[in-house]
């Protein structure tokens, strides 16, 4: 009796769902998620895009996903996600994963490798085919410093910049909690992190840490691993995120800090005529009595379309046009964001930047964020917070064994 | 005399005690405000940033406040705002009526079923919760009530499982003496009349404790709420915001008008503790029937 | 104490030692309570099914034989024999339901029933279209949602199976009815009752519905996922998946899910932590909080309100906001590592949340901060409803308010908020948000298996290994296993509590 009444009314919700769901398939536009921070200009974007194109039948709607988000947001429910979004390259190979981007045609591939940053192409790339519009190469990080405190020729290394902080009473930030980060000394001593991919999933990867540089006894995880274990002994490291980076700036503690684009506009407006960036510096091994040149992530930014759009070729003409030229530039006159494209990239006006001028002297030392796994950001994660601390876990004389762990933790192999 | 003076140090004594008390409470006070202290003092600072080096702030200002409600080309905050209002009540009327029919099927009824569901109730809330969020969520949207109409979906998945929160109003209605019931069966109520005129008149405590907490449950919830929004910023709740301000590209602006923005939202729960208070406190000493 | 004491020796025990004996009873009866819930009770319903199953197709074996062409026409047409009889609201809501079902399954429930075996064959594909140069898509088969809505049918079968039987049942009942020349209940007399003699049936249709809505039938589906390889490798809507047995069990009972050496130990280690820490949260707010109910309510307190508001603003403060605030404080870099500086107390930066030990009791310590608020207020009401004259009595024993509170207070409170306190204990055993809003598991120990932290419970754990790893199917099984354990323990724990056993005492 009792099931039958809820029975009963189980069926009311349905039907009168399904009467909903019926007036609800009315005309569905176009929807693009953006950021938040850059709504205002994404608006903007989609209405000169609408002048533009005059007879453009739809109509677009704007949502806020960060790029960062995308795979969390996407994977809920591609049908009602967004047709075209912003993403960040390290989550490519997800999104594949659960089919949420859409490949491109012949002709907006070859304008995509013919506008961009060749590096920049190549994170929208799997197997040859491509999957993004690229429209930012700033997703990096490298050093701001105070240039009344870190002279230009201190910041090359890291000693110099340390001690130039020491000299002056200021402090040298650097966050070693964050996997992002943690890989800097390890792959600045040679070590590389390498995945093989088997379509979208993969097949084997692991670190080559193991391996030593020619004529040293060490490893590069050991030279890596005592580089971390040097800086955090170092009384003027601090271990920050960017809330410790706000209080030292507040307490204008700060020397110099490692971190991204994000942070340039409060940095610039603290520090004034004395902010400056530079690429990583160098940093000298008491292992091995070598320097070597700290290496950094790049990731980039693009445009992907949803496969499972109403109206695939006019998300198509919509992402082309949110990540061109002209938008591009728009972009960063508007919030400082660093272009992918080669043209807008040679501009007087970006390579006056001093973030992106930075984090393009840090290019060539960087390497390209793929998509990482979780067996690389954990391990990665523990080790930093291993050798950070007062007393910490990880220290000169155990460290070995932690770099065999992190070596072993960072092997994957399905095959 | 004697006992006279006996009497004096048995006072003497109780306000020692009391004395201590005080002190007791005093020090929890301190304890307990310090964290809302320093939220309070965040929302004041004039100088941008996710944490200074100081602990007073060096300009004060009721910017982060004003800006709340002015610059919402970013942040809609008003909107948030009102939308978890809205929740909140419907919600609330709809959660308390759900625990309160519940608790008192539970606790006066007697029926065949009642102990199993009693059973059924305690362990279904121990399963993991967040795995079933795909399902809910899919169930919704097969109905339509996913996008545009989210936020109807949103309440349904609030209130849906309230049920299970019985024990406490069930334990309250326990207290209360069969023996009114029976009286009021003599005279001829039904059972529905019994519930309404004689349990629920008795039980303004409970009611008020389910209100307060089934009023304070949407202003935290992220997971679902950000699930139903989805991207729309049309949709958005007080949590889904707030959590939208502290990304990384916006954190050291926002910050304290994140502190401001929790400020605000903290304000009307307080105030409505503070007002139904008095109503739960004469509720329970009011009910001298009981015990 | 020895265990068992006679009846005789145990009315001599004041409260506190009672309750102490039930405890001791409670845990050497355990493994028998536990063998007993598989070895008894299960059996024991299976039997009842079986019987309730064998008793309706006697109700209907009798329809079929002795029901007149009314009754027989409610085989096929739903609520005829009402209908005829002239109980026409019963007869319609039937018919309505008929309707309806059939409507849902024949639009609707029919395609995903059939693929549920299979879960879906057709892959989606990807086909150049050169006029527009793109790349189109055809969506195949969605496994999700055809295991999701192919259950959503199955549900409304039984369903329907049910009010189908019970059409046929009443419809019988109402000639038997007639034919005895009896009145049959009207419409009006159908409302009567449910505002009376029916009354639960109205009170709890709205929320079982809910609750079999948005927690049962989530769960079912859960349990099903369990059997499959929905995993990294099978995400629709890209890529199908399908059943695969016991397999995901096998890998969780073999240690395989992270395919890690460190797996057992990492598991052992938040098992126990997940287990202290339920433990110390639980008490800590339950005993805290009751004394600074006292406290406050003691008379000749002044200012009560300000006092409970002050710590009631713990709660209007959402957690997410007053526990990342305190993650903030509570940094290596953070308000209270400063002030302390400041005033010269410490030079170097205490770690409460970086060192693991350290942690683990800022975590319990923070959350008594949340909780007490929670347990004033509900102590707050119990307790004013203590009766006086227990501690009249007790004072003219001569008892302080220390033995009071251990005579009377907290036995008196334990009996009525045991299943309170059961909740609670559950509920710290999966609190999700103190855990990871507070700490996020943290700090990483490079010892543990990989993603664990020295502060994750096992829920918050199975979470990041949900989410990093997407491994659904395991994550499914692992929280079947944990929901057995939790379940069946506090099944047990429940029913034995003096609260519940006792349920009419206090009436």
């Amino acid at each position: 009796m009792k099931k039958r009444i809820i029975s009963l009314l189980a069926c009311g919700v349905i039907a009168a769902g399904a009467t909903a769901g019926l007036t609800g398939c009315g005309e569905k536009g176009i929807t693009v998620w953006a950021p938040q921070v850059q709504q205002t200009l994404v608006k903007e974007m989609i209405d000169e895009f609408l002048k533009e194109n005059p007879d453009f039948k739809y109509s677009i709607k704007l949502g806020v996903c960060g790029e960062d988000m995308a795979y969390a947001n996407m994977s809920k429910d591609v049908e009602a996600s967004a047709d075209v979004y912003g993403y960040a390259n390290d989550q490519l190979m997800n999104l594949k994963k659960i089919n949420a981007v859409a490949k491109l045609g012949e002709s907006a591939k070859a304008k995509i490798i013919a506008d961009n940053d060749a590096k920049s192409v190549a994170s929208c790339e799997i197997n040859g085919e491509y999957y993004g519009y690229p429209y930012a190469a700033d997703n990096g990080y490298f050093m701001y410093y105070d240039s009344s405190v870190v002279s230009a020729t201190e910041a090359q290394t890291l000693e110099g910049v340390l001690s130039a902080c020491a000299k002056a009473g200021k402090y040298f930030l650097f966050n070693q909690k964050e996997a992002w980060y943690v890989g800097t000394f390890f792959f600045g001593a040679g070590g590389d992190y390498t995945i093989e991919w088997e379509g979208t999933s993969i097949k084997k990867a692991g670190s080559d840490f193991d391996q030593k540089p020619e004529g040293s006894e060490y490893s590069y995880g050991e030279i890596g691993a005592m580089a971390h274990i040097d800086l955090n002994a170092n009384k003027n490291f601090v271990n920050a995120d960017d809330s410790v980076i706000d209080q030292y700036l507040s307490g204008n503690m700060l020397g110099a800090c490692i971190s991204g684009t994000w942070n340039a506009a409060k940095l610039s407006e603290k520090l004034g005529d004395n902010y400056a960036a530079t690429k990583l510096p160098t940093f000298h091994s008491s292992l091995t009595d070598q320097d070597y040149q700290m290496k950094s992530f790049a990731g980039y930014k693009c445009f992907g379309v949803n496969p499972q759009s109403k109206h695939l070729a006019e998300a198509h003409q919509i992402a082309a046009f949110l990540s061109g030229k002209a938008m591009q530039e728009k972009r960063f006159d508007a919030l400082q964001i660093g272009p992918s494209n080669k043209e807008v990239a040679a501009m007087d006006k970006v390579k006056k930047n001093v973030a992106l001028a930075a984090l393009a002297a840090q290019a060539p030392h960087s390497k390209t964020q793929e998509s990482l796994p979780s067996s690389y950001w954990d391990p990665m994660k523990a080790f930093g917070e291993g050798v950070n601390g007062t007393s910490p876990k990880i220290n000169k004389d155990n460290y070995k064994e932690y770099v065999k762990t992190l070596i072993n933790d960072l092997k994957t192999d399905n095959t | 005399m004697a006992a006279k003076k006996k009497l004096r140090s048995k006072k003497a004594a109780e306000r020692g005690t009391n004395a201590a008390i005080y002190v007791v409470l005093v020090v929890i006070s301190i304890i307990w405000l310090f964290p809302f202290f320093y939220l309070v003092l965040q929302s004041l600072r004039g100088e941008q940033g996710l944490a200074t080096m100081y602990f007073w702030p060096k300009q004060w200002t009721f910017d982060n406040y004003i800006k709340l409600f002015t610059d919402t080309s970013i942040f809609n905050f008003p909107k948030w705002y009102g939308i978890t209002l809205v929740i909140s009540v419907v919600v609330t009327v709809v959660q308390t009526a759900i625990v309160l029919v519940t608790s008192y099927a539970l606790s006066r009824l007697r029926f065949k079923m009642r102990k199993p569901l009693m059973n059924l109730m305690l362990v279904l809330g121990m399963f993991p919760g967040f795995m079933s969020m795909t399902a809910i969520y899919f169930l919704l949207k097969l109905v339509g009530l996913t996008q545009t109409f989210g936020l109807v979906g949103l309440v349904l998945v609030y209130v849906g499982s309230s049920c299970m929160g019985y024990y406490i109003c069930k334990g309250f209605f326990d207290t209360i003496p069969k023996s009114l019931d029976e009286a009021a069966r003599i005279d001829g109520a039904s059972r529905h009349t019994v519930f309404i005129k004689v349990v629920l008149p008795l039980s303004k405590p409970i009611i008020i404790y389910t209100v307060l907490t089934s009023f304070l449950a949407p202003w935290g919830e992220y997971m679902f709420a950000s699930l139903m929004a989805f991207g729309d910023q049309d949709y958005y709740n007080v949590a889904v915001g707030l959590k939208e301000m502290l990304n990384r590209e916006t954190a050291s602006e926002y910050f304290t008008r994140f502190c401001a923005a929790s400020v605000i939202v903290s304000v009307p729960i307080t105030v409505l503790f503070f007002w139904l208070q008095r109503y739960y406190v004469e509720g329970v000493t009011g009910g001298s029937v009981k015990g | 104490m020895t265990y068992p004491i006679s009846e005789l020796e145990y009315l001599k025990l004041n409260g506190w030692q009672k309750f102490g004996y039930k405890m001791t009873g409670f845990f050497k009866n355990l493994p028998t309570a536990f063998k007993n819930f598989f070895t008894k009770t299960i059996p024991a319903l299976a039997i009842r099914f079986w019987l309730m199953i064998k008793g309706w197709f006697m109700t209907i074996g009798a329809a079929a034989k002795h029901g007149d062409w009314k009754t027989r026409m409610s085989f096929v047409f739903m609520g005829s024999s009402q209908l005829g009889r002239k109980q026409i609201m019963r007869g319609l809501l039937y018919l309505f339901f008929e309707v309806v079902f059939f409507a849902y399954l024949i639009f609707f429930g029919w395609q995903y029933l059939g693929l549920l075996g299979t879960l879906g064959t057709k892959v989606s594909g990807e086909y150049y279209n050169p006029d527009k140069d793109i790349y189109e898509y055809v969506q195949g088969d969605n496994s999700l949602l055809i295991l999701l809505y192919g259950l959503l049918t199955v549900f409304f079968i039984v369903a329907f199976v049910y009010v189908w039987y019970q059409n046929v049942k009443t419809g019988y009942a109402a000639q038997q009815i007639a034919e005895a020349k009896q009145k049959l209940p009207t419409a009006k007399d159908d409302v009567r009752s449910l505002a009376d003699e029916q009354y639960h049936r109205t009170l709890l249709s709205m929320p079982l519905l809910g609750l079999s809505i948005f927690t049962i039938f989530p769960i079912i589906f859960m349990i099903l996922v369990a059997f499959t390889n929905y995993d990294d490798a099978h995400l629709p809507p890209a890529n199908l998946f399908t059943w695969i047995g016991f397999d995901n069990f096998s890998t969780v009972l073999g240690g395989g899910i992270s395919g890690n050496a460190k797996f057992g130990s990492t598991f052992g280690r938040i098992l126990l932590w997940t287990v202290v820490w339920a433990f110390f949260a639980t008490f800590s707010n339950y005993i805290l909080g009751m004394i600074v109910a006292i406290i406050i309510n003691k008379k000749g307190i002044k200012l009560k309100k300000l006092w409970r508001t002050i710590l009631i603003m713990t709660i209007a403060v959402p957690q997410f906001v007053s526990l990342l605030l305190m993650s903030q404080m509570l940094a290596d870099h953070g308000a209270i590592n400063n002030i302390l500086k400041s005033w010269g107390w410490i030079d170097q930066s205490i770690p409460f949340l970086t060192n693991g030990n350290l942690a683990k009791v800022t975590i319990i310590v923070v959350n008594i901060w949340i909780g007490i608020p929670y347990t004033m207020l509900m102590c707050t009401g119990i307790l004013m409803n203590i009766p006086e004259d227990l501690f009249e009595s007790a004072r003219m024993d001569g008892a302080g308010p220390v033995k009071a509170f251990f005579k009377i207070t907290l036995p008196y409170m334990l009996h009525i908020t045991a299943p309170y306190l059961i909740t609670q204990f559950i509920g710290n055993l999966n609190n999700f948000n103190v855990i990871f809003l507070l700490t996020g598991g943290n700090p990483i120990d490079p010892d543990m298996a990989t993603g664990a932290g020295e502060t994750d419970l096992l829920i918050t754990w199975l979470y990041k290994l949900i989410m990093q790893n997407q491994k659904y199917g395991v994550a499914a099984v692992i929280s079947i296993f944990m929901f057995i354990i939790t379940a069946v323990v506090s099944l047990i724990v429940y029913n034995r509590s003096s609260a519940v056993k006792n349920e009419e005492d206090f009436m």
